[in-house]
């Protein structure tokens, strides 16, 4: 409507021709073609301004018709009623016209209006389309700052941190948006005195929301509410690309850790290995010394010490790599505990007791598997106990239970899980420093053989760990394998 | 925007050419009738050239003792801060006597009350009589009074259903349409001078003072009448706030009052002529639309356009006036809330009320119909006016006395004279009370019965409510020795009273079985002030960990915005959860020991059920809002 002073001049300049070729043609024209040429310059005034062009050429067209054409011709004076026809006809020919064509107008550039946000909302979904997410995210974002003004994204933690730029009642608005989904800010009808408009990234509330927060224009202009409505759209638009990213990074994320196991894995089996044949000879030739030369003796315990964690770690790879795969034989518990205790080093002080009746049925495992077993069990036992390691077993409910018993400090209940985690030791009793590593194989392996493990208190203090491992089929088949 | 400068930081010839737009309209309208009506009541055996110049003396001097003396001169200094009008030299009054003075809100709600009166006689009166300028057209004829009333009510029709839609749009054409409509009041006025100068004698005050003494209870009669040529003048105060009183004093001073004189001289003048044409025929003169016959034949139709799109303007600047008026008296509490819609963002101030709007049309049109010509009415107008101005000027006292700090015999000496001539005009336009002056006077009475039955009502509530509540800090500690399940966010309960606990809160709590993390008790007050800036607004303190007192004060003009009021203090509405708002909704039933006489019992429920509901008033979104109902026997 900035227009309409300018038009209306327009409007009034078309008005005067028209004045002045009829006042000059009326003897040829007659009167009644004069009055229908003052339509021209309403309809053409209310056709292109609207109300206020097209009434006052219907003013002033009506006022030169009776000035310059009436009779008596050049005053204003209104003679009969008639003639007050032409003037209400003519009024009335401007108020339809611009009417329709301010209708007309409005439909089309409402039309406008909406094919051009349309555009714009496909312009940006191509932008955050093409390439990764976070990046067309900053497109995107770039897009709509050059078009809405600076625009930053906010989400819950930006709340609490607080930032210079936004004020309390900017903050709070931004808050409103986020855990309400509505659209706050300036220009909208909550909390409109804020400097930003902040705009959901969601359209419902979500945990996760983020707003848009778009400074006020920097002309003072209030925005009105299809502009706003157009940014929630876009907003929508980043809010489905802002989750993409979201789901990217996890992605990235996982893979990354996936990555960095593997080189892990890796690197433990090549450790292993390369350890294990240089071990060996050491650990030969130390035994043979320390049969001769008991200053040996320490070596010889921290050769073993060293192949025991070696065999760990390979038993871990192992498990690590699903490479673990555990046989099924009929073993006597004797034999294997027997197997296990003999040729053990025994650190000074501590006694290893063995309370195994020898009528036990046999059970089903893999030798070398319980084996190794048993001698992590048996180790653990030996670093933590103060005097003395008991190793009972018991048949019970269907199964026959190993039990391994120290006097050491115990677990705590609220630690028994979680001991058999890898490099895994609780507090405070690093005292006798394992690898970290023998538990957590137990465990492997014993789930590979079927077999349960647990930890409880033991009877006289300190930590009992038990194995609960499946008993051969029937008695009769009960024969030495 | 919300920008802190009320008045208009623009230029001063801009805010000059706005207020010519708005506030003049209605005095600016006067000549169409008001000299008409004066001579109306001598007219009896025709009217003389002593009356002539006596009434037109008096005209005259009314205008420069009434408007620029005590209006321009003296009232418009009395501003509460730079806001006037009789709402705010009550509220101002308030102030100055701490609130506790009956007669200063019983003088402001009678002067509220009279203004409706004004405002659905004035688009009335003032449109009407531009239309019966047609009859002046010479070659129109057919103008018969139905006619003229159908185009009169299609006008005031159109105008009152564009009021949806706001006026900022054509509000720039107002001041341009009325700076031509004083032209071309001057310019007629200074064309019939010329033809018959010896109208100049009229200057002389003893013409005036002559004619009331020779003409007894004719001479009042005629000052009721002559009193139509100040109408309007309250607009000059109540309008200060919007344009400063710079641009008011220098719009009256140098083009209002000097064309309203022209003009005026010069319908004398006419009749003067009229008077020896008739006397040379030997005729008596007869009064005659003395407006319209100043300009020659052939420029009758333009005038008569131009005064209507005048008086268009002068109903516009009543019916805003209306509006703000209504504003106001429902922020200071003399009202109940209404539906108030902003037309325009850009502009504060820009309000409309759909109530209001269309009680003043069913008012406009019963008056239209009832007196059927502007004669008629003009006999009812007086009263309404001269009574509001009789308020101004008792307030105007109490302010001088009270805020002023004036001695009060000095205050009284002052105000005296003014008073007196009110109290005069007032006794003149009395005279007419049953020619019409009832009607403004039982609007007035049925707006005094409202505001007199919400007050009541809403002192009683609150009483009652007091008097059943539990105290606040009583639940607070039960709640912080037995917590009950909390879930995270904010909730605020609008409260009357922060010390004891709000209705919602104990249904919440009783129904729900859980409150939010935060609690906030909002109190919202008016104060009797125009304007609280919005970091003074909010007083805030804690009672515990979860509960929070929140006062907020807003000024009788403010915007009231609840939601960014609390916002602005730090963190308050910011923490996790969101944020919902409790309403206590009470329905009112009748005591078995009635608390409050029956009919004021009644009409406060009426009036209670009716009123709008408050969350849009306070700006809160409608999707936050949980609404708990009570009962409160009365």
């Amino acid at each position: 409507m900035t227009r309409t002073p300018a038009l209306m001049i327009e409007a009034l300049l078309a008005v005067a021709a028209v004045a002045w070729l009829t006042a000059t043609l009326l003897p040829v024209l007659g009167l009644a073609s004069c009055a229908l040429l003052f339509l021209l310059p309403v309809l053409l005034a209310a056709t292109r301004g609207g109300v206020w062009p097209g009434l006052s050429a219907a003013l002033a067209g009506a006022a030169a018709y009776n000035f310059f054409l009436l009779e008596p011709r050049y005053s204003f004076r209104v003679h009969e009623l008639d003639n007050l026809i032409s003037v209400i006809v003519l009024g009335l020919v401007a108020v339809v016209t611009s009417r329709l064509a301010t209708r007309l107008m409005r439909r089309e550039a409402e039309a406008n209006e909406r094919a051009h946000a349309s555009e714009e909302a496909a312009t940006l979904a191509n932008l955050l389309a093409g390439g990764p997410p976070d990046e067309a995210l900053g497109r995107g974002l770039g897009f709509v700052g050059a078009r809405y003004g600076d625009v930053r994204l906010l989400d819950e933690s930006d709340l609490t941190r607080g930032d210079a730029a936004f004020p309390s009642l900017d903050l709070s608005a931004a808050a409103w948006a986020i855990h309400n989904g509505d659209i706050t800010g300036h220009g909208t009808e909550t909390m409109t005195p804020a400097e930003w408009t902040f705009v959901p990234l969601a359209a419902r509330s979500r945990a996760d929301n983020a707003v848009a927060a778009f400074a006020r224009p920097a002309d003072g202009r209030i925005r009105t509410p299809a502009e706003l409505g157009q940014m929630r759209q876009l907003c929508l638009l980043l809010g489905q690309c802002r989750d993409r990213a979201c789901l990217e990074a996890e992605r990235r994320e996982r893979e990354m850790v996936d990555a960095r196991d593997r080189l892990r894995r890796t690197l433990l089996a090549s450790l292993a290995h390369d350890f294990r044949t240089p071990l060996t000879v050491i650990g030969g030739r130390l035994e043979l010394l320390a049969a001769h030369n008991p200053e040996a003796h320490d070596a010889l315990l921290a050769a073993r010490r060293l192949d025991r964690t070696m065999t760990d770690l390979i038993g871990l790879a192992r498990i690590e790599d699903g490479s673990l795969h555990a046989c099924r034989d009929s073993l006597d518990v004797v034999d294997v505990l027997a197997a296990v205790c003999e040729g053990w080093p025994m650190p000074a002080g501590i006694a290893l007791h063995r309370a195994i009746a020898p009528d036990l049925p046999f059970v089903m495992a893999d030798p070398v598997l319980l084996h190794h077993v048993m001698t992590n069990l048996i180790d653990n036992a030996l670093r933590h106990a103060k005097t003395c390691v008991t190793v009972s077993a018991a048949q019970r409910e269907g199964r026959l239970w190993l039990m391994v018993d120290d006097d050491g400090p115990g677990v705590p209940p609220a630690d028994r899980q979680r001991i058999f985690e890898r490099f895994r030791q609780i507090k405070g009793s690093d005292r006798k420093a394992g690898s970290g590593l023998g538990l957590a194989i137990v465990k492997g392996f014993a789930e590979a053989m079927d077999i349960t493990v647990w930890i409880e208190a033991a009877p006289h203090g300190g930590a009992r760990f038990v194995l609960s491992l499946p008993v051969c089929g029937a008695p009769e088949d009960g024969e030495p394998a | 925007m919300q920008t802190h400068s009320h008045v208009d930081t623009t230029s001063l010839r801009i805010r000059t050419l706005g207020a010519i737009g708005v506030v003049y309209g209605d005095i600016g309208t006067s000549p169409l009738y008001a000299l008409r009506e004066a001579l109306a009541q001598t007219s009896a055996e025709g009217i003389s050239r002593a009356e002539i110049l006596g009434v037109l003396s008096l005209a005259l001097w009314a205008l420069i003792i009434v408007v620029s003396v005590k209006y321009v001169a003296f009232l418009t200094r009395m501003d509460n801060n730079g806001e006037g009008g009789v709402l705010s030299l009550m509220a101002l009054a308030r102030r100055a006597t701490g609130g506790t003075w009956v007669i200063v809100t019983l003088l402001g709600a009678s002067g509220a009350a009279l203004f409706y009166g004004d405002a659905i006689i004035t688009p009335a009166l003032s449109v009407l009589s531009a239309v019966e300028g047609l009859r002046t057209i010479p070659g129109v004829g057919g103008m018969t009074q139905p006619v003229i009333l159908g185009i009169t009510l299609a006008i005031l029709l159109g105008l009152f259903a564009f009021q949806a839609r706001g006026t900022a749009g054509v509000a720039a054409l107002f001041g341009p349409v009325c700076l031509l409509w004083f032209a071309v009041l001057a310019a007629s006025g200074l064309w019939q001078i010329a033809q018959h100068p010896a109208i100049l004698a009229a200057f002389n005050p003893l013409q005036a003072v002559d004619f009331l003494l020779s003409h007894g209870a004719v001479g009042l009669f005629v000052l009721g009448a002559v009193f139509l040529t100040v109408t309007g003048a309250e607009a000059l105060i109540a309008d200060m706030g919007h344009f400063g009183r710079q641009p008011i004093q220098l719009g009256w001073l140098v083009l209002v009052w000097p064309a309203l004189t022209l003009n005026y001289l010069g319908q004398g003048a006419l009749a003067l002529g009229a008077l020896d044409a008739a006397s040379a025929q030997g005729h008596t003169l007869a009064n005659a639309d003395w407006f319209f016959l100043m300009v020659p034949d052939a420029w009758r139709a333009p005038l008569v356009l131009i005064a209507t799109l005048a008086t268009i303007i002068a109903s516009q600047a009543v019916i805003t006036g209306a509006y703000s008026l209504t504003h106001q008296a429902i922020a200071l509490g003399l009202l109940p809330r209404m539906d108030l819609r902003q037309t325009s963002a850009q502009q504060i101030g820009q309000i409309y009320m759909p109530g209001v709007n269309w009680l003043l049309l069913f008012g406009v049109v019963v008056l239209v119909f009832g007196f059927r010509d502007s004669s008629s009415m003009a006999a009812a107008y007086g009263i309404a006016v001269t009574g509001t101005m009789v308020v101004t000027t008792c307030l105007a006292y109490v302010i001088a006395w009270r805020h002023w700090r004036w001695q009060p015999i000095w205050a009284a000496v002052l105000i005296a004279p003014f008073l007196a001539l009110d109290l005069f005009f007032f006794g003149a336009n009395i005279l007419r009370v049953t020619e019409g002056g009832w009607v403004p006077l039982v609007v007035a009475g049925l707006m005094g019965l409202v505001m007199v039955a919400w007050l009541r009502g809403r002192r009683a509530t609150q009483e009652r409510t007091s008097a059943l509540g539990v105290d606040m800090r009583d639940i607070a500690r039960a709640l912080a020795t037995r917590p009950p399940v909390r879930i995270e966010g904010t909730a605020v309960f609008l409260t009357q009273n922060l010390d004891i606990a709000p209705a919602a809160l104990l249904h919440n709590l009783k129904h729900n079985k859980a409150l939010h993390r935060t609690s906030i008790l909002l109190r919202i007050e008016t104060r009797p002030r125009p304007w609280v800036e919005p970091a003074d607004r909010l007083v805030l303190e804690r009672i515990d960990d979860n509960f929070v007192r929140a006062h907020l004060r807003y000024g009788y003009m403010d915007k009231v915005d609840v939601p960014s009021d609390l916002a602005r203090s730090e963190g308050l509405l910011a923490g996790p959860g969101g944020t919902s708002f409790f309403v206590g909704r009470s329905a009112i039933r009748f005591a078995t020991k009635p608390y409050l006489p029956r009919w004021v019992t009644v009409l406060y429920t009426f009036l209670h059920r009716n009123a709008a509901d408050p969350t849009a008033y306070f700006a809160i979104p409608p999707n936050r809002v949980v609404e708990l109902g009570s009962q409160i026997e009365l």
